[in-house]
């Protein structure tokens, strides 16, 4: 049977990437696991579940209005 | 202006038993990534069809990425013909989902759940370990960023 491969780089410092074959989809996670910030997950964890849901709810209003502020800042300089 | 929360409440209103899964859940769980949808699985019973569909009519649902002016109605006979309904909503997008890779059916699922309080009501969420089991299953390279957070939001608890 043949295995599944999947492409992953990883990059230095000066944006070199090197492409490493990876076998499987927990190697792929793993490599994913090292650019976590886990300084976010914890401050998420140390919130209820009722204030976590709320905070995503602010989150999702203060994206979606700076984005209009965006689109309008545009539509005027052009 | 998406209301996660409308979509939330007006699903709990409505009696519609379904399970928050995907990007809210995870959320639920204590994930920071920021989800722009509701995505639920649920139940597919003819009563719970009805609900659905007397439920979301006020907020006009629509599949999502369809030309305007087809004429697509949310019914019964609609949810019954499909199983997995991406949608847009007067309240944001929401996702309908009969069926889940890695995971099953809302029966399946229903005993992976742990009960939470989602914007002031009571929801049926998908336990941390079947959420990571339906996003690997996914196979997608978002969904495997999102299974290392997950999986690291699980040792950190």
């Amino acid at each position: 049977m043949l295995g599944l491969f999947y492409g992953v780089g990883t990059s230095d410092p000066s944006g070199n990437v090197k492409l490493m074959a990876t076998s499987s989809i927990d190697e792929i996670i793993a490599i994913y696991k090292k650019d976590v910030d886990v300084t976010l997950i914890d401050e998420c964890l140390r919130r209820t579940v009722p204030e976590r849901m709320w905070a995503l709810q602010a989150a999702l209003t203060a994206i979606e209005e700076l984005r209009e502020q965006v689109a309008k800042a545009k539509a005027q300089t052009i | 202006m998406t209301r996660l929360d409308g979509i939330v409440q007006l699903l709990h209103r409505g009696g519609i038993k379904s399970i928050l899964i995907g990007g809210i859940a995870a959320a639920a769980h204590g994930s920071p990534r920021v989800t722009q949808d509701v995505e639920v699985v649920y139940d597919r019973s003819v009563e719970n069809l009805r609900r659905i569909a007397e439920t979301l009519a006020a907020a006009h649902p629509y599949l999502r990425g369809a030309p305007p002016g087809l004429p697509f109605r949310l019914d019964v006979a609609t949810l019954n013909s499909g199983l997995n309904f991406t949608l847009t909503t007067d309240l944001g997008p929401l996702d309908l989902l009969g069926e889940v890779a890695g995971g099953g059916r809302y029966e399946d699922l229903s005993a992976h759940c742990v009960e939470a309080e989602v914007f002031g009501v009571q929801c049926k969420v998908l336990d941390l370990d079947t959420l990571i089991a339906t996003k690997k299953a996914a196979g997608r390279p978002k969904d495997y960023e999102a299974v290392a957070e997950l999986e690291l939001l699980r040792d950190r608890r």
